[in-house]
This record gives structure tokens, C-alpha cells and sequence, in this order.
């Protein structure tokens, strides 16, 4: 009955040959109903195992819930994808436009709560795999005024929600004239050289951008692999002098409210051009690219942009990092390649497409089946972050006073919400632990923030997360405590073998080992049985914490 | 020490331990050390890429014209400069950046070396080979995290999977008591200190925590729920990823509950570091570490601490006093720890950055360089004095690799710590694994150390 009333909402939201897709079944059980009406040439079915789902929300969505899998599970992959794409954004500046003062940490809750919440999972998902790339970080902003800094920040944010469905081009203007990004990386206030003076013009946003944003170091193949030149070497993309020259492309560039008395620190709107500051010069760069003399900074600036958007490497190097972001850490070169491609062209023509790109990564074989080249391993290290926000959502998290106040961050994860410390990340994309990772050229980025220094917060805080704030010591919770809800795994205690499918179908996508689920069991039985409440949590305890969680494939 | 609990291991019966992370920690016995002294080198990565020719300012008349011609707005100005006396003379007068207090007085009591123009090289280069393309220059010039590597690997082999101070951990981690104790960063993972065969440690710079919900003294149902979280860890994973990440967890596990209690026994350190700093808070904790040395069985150790903010782009005159007076109160701080503790002789500190600033401006802030001025620090120091070629300052002078002031090192990083190798007790050949790259310059240049 559930399942139908499901379809049956969807079909209004999505249209009608989604029903028959639900009416044909998405259990091969009941395939064999002789009381199915007959359905003339019946669309192919296209629902999917409610584990098959499960993995899928792990690599597309902050994590699974018991409701997304049966959505995801009736609709299958790609409608499921279509719906996500047609719901609306859930921007976090209305969040924090919501809360009370919460001392500057309002970006923080923001980000925390709408992960956990919103609908638009995809999108969020995506938007946070983009902040990974186009990095900026309370670390390096000012906020000696903490409603502005947070508001910015935040703002920031959502314009990378906002392109996260768009096109890669326009996403490249959007943060390029953002005041934040234009704070971190210095090109806001970047002016023309005055030489009596010894000043030239900032060269970071330049260098950043091209490095870290775009292109990379050195010019790839389709694959994602080096191009080298005759001698086997590395062929570098730009050159310093290369460098001096776009830093000359971005002058001129100033908060929009640049010189208005009291408000000249506008950081939310886009940076404004002030032709006086900018280099009319003729620029050259890229070994024959010309910026020509008297354009104005706008158009010196879309010329940029449109000339590094067509650069050749962008579609392995921006994809490649989406795909170990949101799927494995070492893709094959040949699901680099598809992806890349679908950068270079979605198939109508279009560059930078960012469904196709999206969906490109989401659905490849490779993603779908785990299956990859020889010389590689699938899989990846979850993010921490990731795996607390996976948490709440699979157990529906709230505090009384419906905030998200979370800010222990440091010392146990390693990472938190626009809390990188540089402009590189939490972690480098090509960071490789020593043993078999390094003797295998495979790589585990998220690796490098799972350190010794970490590993007792880490453990302590995930047991915590489910121990100490869901029941234990806390039978009057503040109103700021962050509480999951397990009244649903406390009735199902009373069978093990139940709640341990439930805890695995959540949490492992229905691949949690007999091992662990052997000493989980054991360990709940010497638990009386008539506190399910404490088998519930107990064995939760035991499941967050262990190696098994930390990673997917 | 060696309070570690092993009755939950041998509960599970040697079989799950055997092929786990314990490997990483091999020796839980003491062994005999070879040592009968102690000797740490301390790095204290500036990350940004450090402006040391604000830090290190010459200023005889003609050097500081040449200087603030150069720095404009940057200039420091000159009668705010704290002087310093180098015992040898080569002509300049020097001083350091006003908010450098505590560093003047190191100099002065000849606790502190400066290096000048240090930095990365594959071979020594003019100006003119950079000109015509001729040089054989680093790859990925001017850029952080490039940059970074090549300092902390310093191999012509731009792939190198280890850094220097994990090759130089990694001559002395089986002779040592507990050999995971001997390269150890604060905080974040350095590849400056990873090797192949040496496993490098990061700790936080809070000490250790205690393992709330699996504490080893807990009782009852408590205990129980530590049996099953340790069968779970210390049974065989067959995925690469869950045994990478399960042996960090079995690592750190057995740290904190082997020495854990060993730190928080030892004797607090009473020399007041600044309060708020994560450099400080770091470097306390390496003191800490060093403190513990006798209780720990540690005879060479080698130790990565890290200080942010050095990327001064923006607003660098009032960014540039902020950070220069943390770092010297920082290590000042240090200092005064170490000599508290009485090994200011054993433990040689010094600075490094994967490159140093543009003297030209952008306006407010200065661009990517590459030579810097460095600090060497410890009573087995021949401080008071500075050491390598003072550079011209001119744009376009003589040692600027272009026209922005990006000065061309006129030490290497392996001139900068040969000497400090030879204080630590490599000969030769040891020298030639810990720098590969030796050869390529007179790597008797800098003598520093007494």
C-alpha cells in the first residue's frame, strides 16, 4: 500500500509513465500477480534492490534513510536523479537568516542542518564536492564582524548550490566575482601595475584558479592521464610569465560597494569592475592566447574564463575529482575518459553541462557495479564529516531548539564545514598513504586527515554521537543536543538478526562483513533483553566506530 | 611505561593480532638503545611561503635603500628596526622586524643563526641561465604545495614517496625503544617526515586522550563492549582501505594506552608559552614530548611542527606583525622550555618555507618568491651570526630570477642543514641518504653548529 501511494505522488510530480514504471513492479515477486493488468508494451522495469539503492544514496546523497531507499528503489537510478534535479534549492543563507546570534558559528549550523535535511540531497552533495574544489574557508576570511563573515560565507555557498545543476562556465564567473572568493584569493582590490610604486598586479587568483580550479599543472590526456612530452616529461600548462599575464586579466575588480561611505565591505553581492584600476593592456599568454589592449575588465574578464573553460584538460581534471569525491578514489581511465567526455560535450552539444556531468559519474558501470581496471582499487575513504551527517539522517537527528549548534570539529574529524585551512583542502587529491597504497600508485585522499593525532577523537566522538547524546547519562537533554531517534531500532531489538539487517541496509548498503556482524550480536546479547533501547544504541556504538563504516565500495 | 594492556589481545588469542596493525608498533619491550645522549632536530614549517626579507632587513645605508626601493609600502621602516650585532662582519648592518623582539634577544645571546636567501635548487643558477633558459631549475616554481614537496623530499626525483626527515628518522627508528616515537609531527601528517620503511607519527598537539567509551579501566558492561570493539579491529580486514584504516585505529589505540600515562605523569612544563596559537600549543607539545624523553627510552628524535598564514597576498603590513610576533614568542617560548628542561643543547630547531615573497608589491601584499631568510636555534648553535650570501634586493638585479623580485637562493636547502646533519651524527654516507642531492653544491658552505 506504501509503495503505491509513493508512485502515485511521484507520478503527479514527474508525470504519468512513471506510474506504469511503479505499476509493473519493483519486487520480482510480485511480477507473477495474475491480478497485474495487462499493460501493452510495458516500459522497461526499472526499479532497483533496496541495497542497490542504499549504495547509491552513499556515493550521491549525505547518506541514506529508510524513506530515500524506497524512493530511489520504486523510481530507479535516473528518475530518481530527474527528481532530485527538478526539486528546488535548499540554500543555507535562509538558514542562518532564521537563526538567533549563535556567536559566528551560524555557517556551521547552516551547513550541518541543511545536509541532514534538505530534500535536494544531490545537489548538496554536488555543491560540497565543488566547496572541496573551489575552496574557501573561514580560515583566511576576516571576521572581526561575525554576522557579515557568516552571512558571506554562506552566501558563497549557495551560489555553488545554485550552479551545482548548471554549467561548469557560468559556475567559473559566479565564484570569480563572489566578494568572499574575492577576499581569499586576493583579486578583489587586484590593480593595475604602478611601476613608480613597484606594484603588480596580485597574481593568486590567477594562479589558483588555473592550479587548483581548472586545468592543473600539466596538460592531460581524455583519461585523466599525463600528456609527456618526447622526452617522457611532464608537459606544465602555464608558465610564471603566464601567470604575470592573466594576474594583469583580473584588475579592476572591487566589492560593489567599493568607495560608498559605511558600506564599502559589501560581501555578498558580485565584485564590481572599476576601469580605472584595470590594465587595458594587451595581454598574451598560453603560447599565443591574446587578450587585446582597451577591453574592460568585464570583457577581459568572460574572455578568460571562456578561454580556460575550453582549455582541454578541464573535463579530466574537474571530473576526475568529482568521481573521487562522490564515488572512488582511483577511477579507471577509461570512467575518467567517459565522464571527461560528457564535460567536453553532453551529447547535445553543451560544455559543462552539470547534470550530464553528474549523472555521467552517477550512473557509469563502474559506479553502478564496483567492477574497475586491474590496476586499480574501487572504493574510497568516507569523509568524516560525511559519515556524521550519514548518521543523523539515517536515524533523523534534531535538537529541541532545532538548530544544528555542532563545533567539534578539530580534534575529531579532521574537517569541518568551510574549515579548511588553505585553499588546498582538508586533503590532496593525490595524497597516497605509505605500503600499498604507495607501492600500488593508488591513492586515498581522505586518508591524510585520518591521522594518529585524530583516531581518539574520532572514535570517541562517533560513539558519543550515538551512545552519550541519544540516551546514556541524557535523560534531559539540553535544547542545543544534537539527538538521533532510535524508538524505530528499540522496537525492533527484540530480534537481532532484524535490527542488525536494518542497521546494515542504513549503514553498509546491505555488505556489512559476518564478522562484524557476528561480534555485534554477541556483544548484544550479553545486554538484557529487556533494554531494547541499550541493544539498539550499543550495537549502533560498535557499527559507526568500525573500519568497515569509514569506507564505501 | 609499556602500560599497555595486551590481556584483551591475548583474550582474542594471538592469531587476530598476528597480520594487524600491531606490526606498525613492533617493539612494546624495551629494547637496548644504542645511545647513551639525546638529540632532536625540531622543523618549523612557515606554510605560505615565509617573507624573510621583512624578517631579516639589512640596514647600512645603501642596503636599505636598495631594500625599500624595492618594498615601497612593504619597506619596513628603518628606525623601527631592532638592530642585531653578527659576529662577523660582511660590510651590511642588519635588523630585525620590530614585532621580532624575542628573536633579537636569542640572536644576542648567541642562541639564534639566520641563514640568509635559503631555498630549494636542484643545482646553483644565475640569473642569466634563468634568462636564456639554460638552467636547470625545480618544476612547478612558485607553487605552494609543489614547492612544499620538493623542500620536504629535496630529491631530483619530484615523485619522491619520502621526505628527509623521514629518511633521517628512518636511520635511527630500530635502534630507538619505541621506533614510532621518532618521527613525529604535531597535528597534521608531514611527507617531511615519511619513509617507506619507517612508519612517521602524527599527535595532536592536546596530548593524548583517553578512549572514552572503550577505556581499558572501565568495568562491567563497559569492558565487554571494549572486547567486542577490539575483536572487531584487531580481526584480519581483507579490503586495502578498511585494513589502512583499521591499522591507524590499532596504532593510535595502542599509543595512547602504552605512553598515554607516561606523558600525563611527567613534569608540566612550567615556561609560559603564548596563549591562543596553534604554533605554540604545538611546540609545547613537542617540549612535552622531549620532556618525557628518559621515561619514553628516546635517544634521537625528530620532530614537524607547522605554522599557517604566511600566504600574506592581502594587507601584509599588519598580517606580517601579527605573524612574526607569534612565531618568535612561539619560539622563544620553545627556547626557554627546552632549557628548562636542560636539553637546549641536545635539540637544534630551525624554520623553513617552500618559498619566500616577491619584493615587489600588489598593492597591499606580496606575490610567490622563492629565496628566504631562515632561523636556526639551540645552544648547540653558533648563533649570534649570519650565515649564506646576502642577495641583491634590486628588481631586476642581479640575483632576481625576472622582474619581480623573486631572488634567485644563494644557499640550498642542503647547504642550510648539513651542518645541523653532522651536530645530529651522520657521517658521510649517511649525509648522502638523507641528501641525495648533496653534490650538487659546496655542502660545507654553512658551518653553523659548534
Amino acid at each position: 500500500m506504501k509503495k503505491i501511494k509513493l508512485c502515485a505522488q511521484i507520478g503527479l510530480l514527474i508525470g504519468t509513465s512513471f506510474i506504469l514504471a511503479c505499476g509493473g513492479g519493483s519486487d520480482t515477486a510480485n511480477s507473477s500477480n495474475p491480478n497485474t493488468p495487462v499493460v501493452v508494451n510495458p516500459p522497461p522495469d526499472v526499479s532497483i534492490s533496496q541495497q542497490a539503492a542504499s549504495k547509491f544514496l552513499i556515493q550521491a546523497s549525505f547518506g541514506p534513510t529508510t524513506a530515500d531507499i524506497e524512493t530511489l528503489s520504486d523510481l530507479g537510478y535516473e528518475a530518481w536523479l530527474n527528481q532530485q534535479f527538478a526539486l528546488p534549492i535548499t540554500k543555507h543563507l535562509s538558514y542562518v537568516d532564521s537563526l538567533v546570534d549563535i556567536g559566528g558559528r551560524e555557517y556551521v549550523a547552516a551547513w550541518l542542518a541543511t545536509s541532514t535535511k534538505a530534500d535536494d540531497q544531490v545537489r548538496q552533495r554536488v555543491a560540497f564536492a565543488l566547496s572541496e574544489l573551489w575552496v574557501v574557508s573561514r580560515h583566511g576570511l576576516d571576521f572581526s564582524n561575525n554576522e557579515e563573515a557568516a552571512r558571506g560565507l554562506t552566501n558563497y555557498y549557495d551560489i555553488l548550490l545554485e550552479h551545482s545543476f548548471g554549467n561548469y562556465r557560468e559556475l567559473m564567473t559566479a565564484v570569480t566575482l563572489s566578494p568572499i572568493m574575492g577576499d581569499y584569493l586576493s583579486m578583489r582590490g587586484n590593480q593595475k601595475a604602478d611601476s613608480s610604486r613597484n606594484i603588480r598586479p596580485d597574481e593568486n587568483y590567477a594562479r589558483e584558479m588555473l592550479q587548483l580550479f581548472t586545468i592543473g599543472l600539466h596538460e592531460l590526456n581524455l583519461d585523466g592521464t599525463q600528456k609527456l612530452d618526447g622526452s617522457g616529461k611532464a608537459i606544465p600548462t602555464y608558465t610564471q610569465d603566464d601567470i604575470e599575464a592573466i594576474a594583469r586579466v583580473f584588475t579592476g575588480w572591487h566589492y560593489a560597494s567599493y568607495n560608498i561611505p559605511d558600506t564599502d565591505r559589501d560581501k555578498f553581492n558580485p565584485m564590481k569592475a572599476f576601469e580605472d584600476r584595470h590594465d587595458r593592456g594587451q595581454k598574451e599568454f598560453f603560447s599565443g592566447s591574446i587578450i587585446p589592449a582597451e577591453q574592460s575588465a568585464e570583457q577581459d574578464l568572460e574572455q578568460i574564463l571562456d578561454i580556460v573553460f575550453n582549455h582541454p584538460n578541464v573535463g579530466p581534471f574537474v571530473g576526475k575529482q568529482l568521481i573521487q569525491r562522490l564515488v572512488t578514489s582511483n577511477p579507471s581511465n577509461a570512467y575518467v575518459e567517459r565522464v571527461a567526455s560528457v564535460f567536453n560535450n553532453n551529447g547535445s552539444g553543451v560544455r559543462g553541462d552539470m547534470k550530464s556531468i553528474v549523472k555521467a559519474i552517477l550512473l557509469d558501470d563502474e559506479a553502478l557495479t564496483g567492477i574497475t581496471s586491474s590496476d586499480k582499487i574501487f572504493g574510497k575513504i568516507k569523509e568524516p564529516l560525511i559519515r556524521m551527517v550519514g548518521i543523523w539522517r539515517a536515524f533523523n537527528a534534531s535538537a529541541s531548539n532545532g538548530e544544528f549548534d555542532y563545533k567539534y570539529f578539530t580534534e575529531s574529524l579532521g574537517q569541518g564545514p568551510h574549515l579548511a585551512h588553505h585553499v588546498f583542502n582538508f586533503f590532496s587529491p593525490s595524497y597516497s598513504p605509505r605500503g600499498t597504497f604507495q607501492d600500488n600508485n593508488w591513492v586515498a585522499p581522505e586518508f591524510q586527515i585520518h591521522t594518529e593525532a585524530n583516531q581518539t577523537g574520532m572514535t570517541n566522538v562517533f560513539q558519543w554521537l550515538v551512545i552519550n547524546r541519544n540516551n546514556k547519562n541524557k535523560t534531559n537533554p539540553d535544547e542545543n543536543d544534537i539527538l538521533i531517534n532510535l524508538d524505530n531500532e528499540t522496537n525492533l531489538a527484540a530480534d537481532l538478526d532484524a535490527l542488525l539487517d536494518h542497521y546494515d541496509m542504513l549503514l553498509f548498503a546491505g555488505e556489512m562483513s559476518s564478522e562484524l556482524r557476528t561480534i555485534s550480536k554477541a556483544y548484544a546479547e550479553t545486554i538484557n533483553a529487556d533494554q531494547p533501547d541499550r541493544r539498539a544504541w550499543e550495537i549502533l556504538g560498535l557499527l559507526v566506530v568500525s573500519p568497515e563504516f569509514m569506507i564505501q565500495d | 611505561m609499556n602500560k599497555f594492556n595486551r590481556r584483551d589481545f591475548l583474550k582474542l588469542g594471538a592469531a587476530s593480532i598476528i597480520g594487524s596493525g600491531v606490526a606498525n608498533f613492533p617493539n612494546l619491550s624495551f629494547a637496548q638503545s644504542a645511545f647513551s645522549d639525546y638529540k632532536a632536530l625540531v622543523c618549523v614549517f612557515l606554510h605560505g611561503g615565509n617573507d624573510g626579507f621583512n624578517l631579516i632587513v639589512p640596514t647600512d645605508a645603501n642596503s636599505y635603500s636598495e631594500y625599500a626601493n624595492s618594498r615601497q609600502n612593504l619597506a619596513v621602516e628603518s628606525n623601527l628596526l631592532l638592530p642585531i650585532s653578527p659576529l662577523s662582519n660582511d660590510g651590511h648592518t642588519y635588523g630585525l622586524h620590530p614585532s621580532a623582539a624575542p628573536l633579537q634577544s636569542l640572536f644576542d645571546d648567541g642562541k639564534m643563526a639566520i641563514v640568509r636567501n635559503t631555498g630549494h635548487l636542484i643545482e646553483p643558477v644565475t640569473r642569466a641561465q634563468i634568462l636564456d633558459n639554460s638552467a636547470n631549475l625545480p618544476t612547478e616554481l612558485f607553487s605552494h604545495n609543489n614547492q612544499q614537496n620538493q623542500w620536504k623530499t629535496i630529491n631530483t626525483n619530484p615523485l619522491s614517496t619520502s621526505g628527509w626527515g623521514g629518511r633521517l628518522a628512518n636511520l635511527f627508528a630500530t635502534q630507538q625503544s619505541e621506533p614510532l616515537l621518532t618521527g613525529i609531527s604535531v597535528d597534521d601528517r608531514s611527507l617531511w617526515l615519511s619513509h617507506p620503511d619507517t612508519q612517521d607519527l602524527s599527535i595532536s598537539a592536546n596530548g593524548f586522550n583517553d578512549y572514552w567509551y572503550v577505556d581499558q579501566n572501565d568495568n562491567g558492561s563497559e569492558n565487554k563492549r571494549r572486547t567486542a570493539y577490539l575483536e572487531n579491529l584487531y580481526r584480519a580486514h581483507n579490503k586495502e582501505f578498511n585494513k589502512g584504516i583499521a591499522g591507524v585505529q590499532q596504532r593510535t589505540l595502542e599509543l595512547v594506552e602504552s605512553i598515554g600515562s607516561t606523558l600525563s605523569a611527567s613534569t608540566p612544563i612550567s615556561t609560559v608559552f603564548p596563549e591562543g596559537s596553534r604554533i605554540a600549543s604545538r611546540l609545547k607539545q613537542v617540549a612535552n614530548m622531549i620532556g618525557s624523553r628518559e621515561a619514553l627510552g628516546m635517544h634521537r628524535q625528530v620532530f614537524f611542527v607547522e605554522m599557517g598564514g604566511f600566504d600574506t597576498h592581502d594587507t601584509q603590513n599588519r598580517d606580517q606583525a601579527e605573524l612574526f610576533n607569534m612565531l618568535s614568542t612561539s619560539l622563544k617560548a620553545f627556547y626557554d622550555a627546552l632549557t628548562e628542561i636542560g636539553v637546549a643543547g641536545d635539540v637544534t630547531t630551525f624554520t623553513a618555507s617552500e618559498f619566500g615573497r616577491t619584493l615587489t608589491s600588489n598593492g597591499d601584499g606580496t606575490d610567490h618568491g622563492w629565496g628566504s631568510n631562515h632561523l636556526v636555534i639551540g645552544d648547540a648553535v653558533r648563533g649570534g651570526d649570519m650565515y649564506g650570501a646576502m642577495p641583491s634586493l634590486a628588481i631586476e638585479g642581479a640575483d632576481d630570477s625576472g622582474r619581480r623580485g623573486r631572488i634567485i637562493p644563494t644557499t640550498s636547502v642542503e647547504q642550510y642543514v648539513h651542518s645541523m646533519l653532522q651536530w645530529y651524527g651522520l657521517d658521510s654516507t649517511q649525509i648522502n641518504t638523507v641528501l641525495p642531492n648533496a653534490g650538487a653544491f659546496n655542502i660545507n658552505a654553512v658551518n653553523l653548529m659548534l
